[in-house]
């Protein structure tokens, strides 16, 4: 008994310590003005226009963005959801791929293949002498939409695939088809799916970082940009923390209906578990490619890969390929790999990717650890307060990572401690940002092991340690191995709480490509995104290979 | 061995009555069969002996114990699943090993006592496989010896069959009751099949909303069935109700409210009013009043064929009568057909094929 109240003490325990003491620093921040009380901050930020228009763009970015999103990911969920074809599997996992790249890959990829000199306005300039680059609204818009996609794809296309076949056909049985068919059958079935995804997607948008500030240019700016500026070059504490609080009570809102949403896919799932919906099989042998519309589909889905494979292979092309001299070099990989010093990075390449892997590292054990202890009470330990609970567990998913960084400096950098030891808070930052995919990917392992099992053992004899070690343990084995790869690759790519908290000598490779993309160091940067893809898809091909379907341990 | 007496027990669940008052007393050695249609308390019951639901009131006792505050992993019980419900990640000898293995038996002891059950359960030569490679019917065999292995005082099975095919359901269902013998372990064994609860109970308690309607062998249940939702339970029709007007020394005699004097074997008083059923296949069916026999005691209802109905291996015939429609089973017909429809016949039943039902309401 003692055991599981330090059992599921623990991860509240981490999370007071470094969530909600950090997060209610920003709230001291924000209402307290020489020790009185004010919403003079408030005040302030809402009636600045510069800071109206930031607030604006965030929206009106977020909201563009998921649109963009669903209309390129929507057509391929149908395609998915509905047809099989030879190479489905591995066209599908490929297009995951962009949601576990690090953001700071996906953007120097854009910049890369859209950007000003980049690879296609180079060729389409080549061809028709006409010079044109996308602007930096656009570039961030597709940037959203890779990254975002593989979700609206993912989601939608497995809640078509576990229709009920025989609603449709009951549907036909009655004489409905075409239209009315697809309204009332089809669109209901999965239109939780859909919602679900929209809304992760907005909140992705909305609080994105690394994308906005790498490609939006000084013109372009979000919320969570602004929150950076205004903290770290302008020192505007108080107006910072107001401006987190706003953002923060938005992001919590869209979460919690985002919660709420996929609980409605959960119950139309029970509802129709009768067989697989049927897929209809095209392109069984080579005569189906003279079929107008089946050389179509062929043709879309070239597109779609190509699509999401450029921005990723150009980036390797760029590593070994100068643009400025227009030669192959490999000088790229020599820089990154020496240990000397970078007036860039303040610190050496190596020292970079030492620290980045070093963080990975811990951080896929720590967060592992948190999501074992926290799922394990939530789902086996019988607490009191247990709602209350779950959702502590949960509210760190809804927070921005630059409003956590902004909470750990205001309430620990104070320390003489900390300051010296800065790495410590970097690693929980990291730890944070991994800590709602390993909850979620074990949790979702956990809820799926049969109670009766639990029963079973307890007949046969088992305590709590023997049921854990011996039943639970082996079964969710997979679900954690996910989880613990989802934490490493996410601290391996994650940038915006590095960039915000780091000192020179404990910064990161993406924080390092940041910086040598800044001043258009391509070649160096390109290489250590090179590195970052290369470990993106290893961990990719593991959680592949322990057989999770879904991407983002679950979500 | 031991035997398990519930005394008491209730349990609610929020508004619910999920057990009113629950008092049995399963016999050492012996199976004793829980029957009741779903909902009524039945797996409850079981799930409080097993140690996994605490029961509001009343006490649980192996012999003369009280176990209630035992935790289900110090019951030493065996329990045996509805859904099966084999370890995914071990395999069959593994998983016949885990209690053996809790218990911290020796190696050599596990290999012989597991070896032991797969020779009684048949399990040979799929020690290695897990349990999504074996048939459901193999798992079950699993399930059950698992739940043998670390030698339990008492087995549960909580309708064990009702995940498997008919065909398996029948075989099974004797070896339950076969390996039962050969073990002697007191078992309690919930279903809601009749023929189950027949077959291998040798002791039966019925139950419904929560509470025992009736308990007994099977014999007694049958012979008398305590009201007439067991009767019913018990797929007994064609009801009558009436008066006892007339006994003599071996027979008593009963009239109906339409009039029909019935003989039955004496159980009654002059003027008792009872409840009585014949079975549909206690019937025999005439169309001509010469065929019937004539030198036996009988009771002789005259009616009208109104609907033939072919089921797999008999016929079931509705006659109108004055007391109503009855339902009577045929083997004999051999080309019935819709020449039949609309035919006067004579049902004919000895005294002794009415079964009284001791309460009359439900």
């Amino acid at each position: 008994m003692k055991v599981k109240v330090i059992i599921s003490l623990l991860p509240l325990f981490f999370l007071l310590l470094f969530f909600y003491y950090p997060l209610f620093s920003v709230l001291r921040d924000a209402f307290l003005v020489e020790d009185t009380f004010t919403i003079s901050n408030f005040i302030r930020i809402l009636s600045s226009p510069l800071e109206q228009r930031v607030i604006l763009f965030t929206f009106y970015q977020a909201i563009l963005s998921t649109y963009l999103t669903l209309v390129l990911g929507l057509p391929a969920a149908y395609l998915f959801g509905k047809y099989d074809f030879p190479g489905k599997e591995i066209i599908r996992s490929l297009i995951t791929i962009p949601f576990v790249l690090p953001s700071i890959v996906v953007a120097l990829g854009f910049i890369i293949l859209f950007g000003e000199n980049g690879i296609l306005p180079r060729i389409f300039s080549t061809i028709t002498g006409i010079d044109i680059s996308l602007d930096g609204l656009t570039l961030i818009l597709l940037a959203h939409a890779y990254y975002n996609a593989p979700i609206v794809i993912q989601m939608v296309s497995s809640s078509m695939e576990r229709m009920d076949p025989y609603l449709e056909e009951a549907a036909e049985s009655l004489g409905d088809s075409g239209i009315h068919k697809f309204m009332y059958i089809f669109f209901p079935q999965i239109f939780p799916a859909l919602v679900s995804s929209a809304l992760l997607t907005f909140i992705f948008c909305f609080m994105s970082f690394t994308i906005v500030i790498t490609l939006g240019g000084p013109q372009y700016r979000t919320i969570e940009v602004h929150l950076f500026s205004l903290y770290k070059v302008l020192f505007r504490k108080g107006e910072a923390a107001a401006l987190a609080v706003l953002q923060l009570i938005t992001s919590l809102t869209f979460s919690y209906i985002y919660i709420k949403s996929t609980e409605s896919i959960t119950k139309i799932e029970r509802l129709g578990r009768v067989e697989r919906a049927r897929v209809e099989k095209i392109f069984s042998n080579i005569r189906d490619l003279i079929d107008i519309k089946k050389l179509f589909l062929v043709i879309y889905f070239i597109f779609l890969l190509a699509f999401f494979m450029f921005p990723i292979m150009s980036v390797v092309f760029s590593s070994f390929y100068d643009r400025v001299t227009n030669n192959f070099t490999l000088d790229g990989y020599l820089t990154l790999l020496s240990s000397v010093y970078s007036p860039y990075l303040g610190t050496s390449p190596q020292r970079a990717i030492y620290n980045s892997l070093l963080y990975a590292v811990a951080t896929m054990i720590g967060a592992t650890l948190l999501g074992l202890l926290a799922s394990y009470s939530t789902s086996r330990i019988k607490i009191p307060f247990r709602s209350l609970y779950s959702a502590l567990i949960i509210v760190p998913l809804g927070v921005s990572t630059i409003t956590l960084s902004l909470g750990l400096v205001r309430s620990y950098l104070v320390s003489d401690f900390f300051y010296e030891n800065i790495w410590i808070l970097i690693l929980v930052a990291h730890i944070l940002v991994g800590f709602p995919f390993t909850m979620r990917a074990i949790s979702n392992a956990l809820e799926r092991v049969d109670p009766d099992l639990i029963d079973a053992g307890r007949m046969l004899g088992a305590d709590d340690i023997h049921t854990f070690m011996k039943i639970d343990l082996p079964i969710i084995a997979p679900g954690i191995i996910v989880g613990g790869i989802f934490a490493f690759a996410i601290s391996i790519g994650e940038m915006a709480a590095t960039l915000f908290l780091a000192s020179p000598d404990y910064i990161t490779i993406p924080v390092a490509m940041y910086s040598f993309i800044s001043v258009r160091k391509y070649v160096v940067a390109s290489a250590m995104g090179t590195i970052l893809i290369l470990i993106t898809f290893i961990s990719f091909l593991v959680i592949r290979l322990f057989g999770e379907k879904q991407i983002a341990g679950g979500f | 061995m031991v035997s398990v007496t519930l005394e008491n027990i209730s349990k609610r669940y929020d508004d619910i009555v999920a057990l009113h008052r629950v008092s049995f007393t399963a016999p050492d050695k012996k199976i004793t069969v829980i029957l009741g249609p779903s909902g009524c308390g039945k797996t409850t019951t079981l799930r409080i002996i097993a140690g996994f639901i605490a029961p509001d009131e009343g006490v649980i006792k192996f012999n003369d114990t009280i176990i209630n505050d035992l935790p289900p992993q110090k019951r030493n019980v065996g329990f045996v699943f509805q859904n099966i419900s084999l370890f995914p990640h071990l395999t069959v000898f593994q998983n016949i090993a885990f209690g053996l293995e809790i218990r911290k038996y020796s190696k050599g002891e596990i290999k012989r006592r597991v070896s032991e059950l797969i020779d009684l359960l048949g399990l040979n030569g799929l020690e290695d496989r897990y349990p999504r490679e074996l048939s459901g019917g193999q798992q079950q065999r699993v399930g059950l010896a698992r739940a043998l292995a670390p030698y339990p005082n008492v087995l549960l099975l909580d309708e064990p069959l009702s995940s498997l095919d008919a065909n398996l359901r029948e075989q099974l269902k004797w070896e339950i009751k076969s390996i039962q013998r050969k073990t002697g372990v007191t078992a309690i064994y919930v279903t809601h099949d009749l023929s189950e609860a027949f077959t291998i109970g040798d002791y039966i308690i019925i139950m419904n909303h929560g509470r025992i309607i009736q308990k007994g062998i099977p014999e007694e249940i049958m012979k008398s069935p305590a009201n007439r939702f067991v009767a019913e339970f018990l797929r007994f029709s064609n009801f009558f109700e009436g008066n006892v007007v007339h006994t003599d020394e071996k027979y008593e005699y009963i009239r109906t409210a339409r009039g029909t004097i019935f003989a039955a074997l004496k159980m009654h008083q002059v003027n008792d009013k009872v409840l009585f059923s014949i079975r549909p296949e206690r019937f025999r069916i005439y169309l001509n009043k010469h065929n019937m026999p004539k030198n036996k005691k009988a009771n002789i209802i005259e009616g009208t064929i109104r609907s033939i109905r072919f089921e797999s291996h008999y016929y079931m015939i509705e006659v109108e009568t004055k007391e109503g429609n009855l339902k009577v089973i045929s083997t004999e017909f051999n080309e019935l057909s819709e020449k039949y429809l609309g035919k006067h016949c004579y049902l004919e039943t000895s005294p002794e094929n009415i079964t009284f039902i001791k309460n009359k309401n439900y």
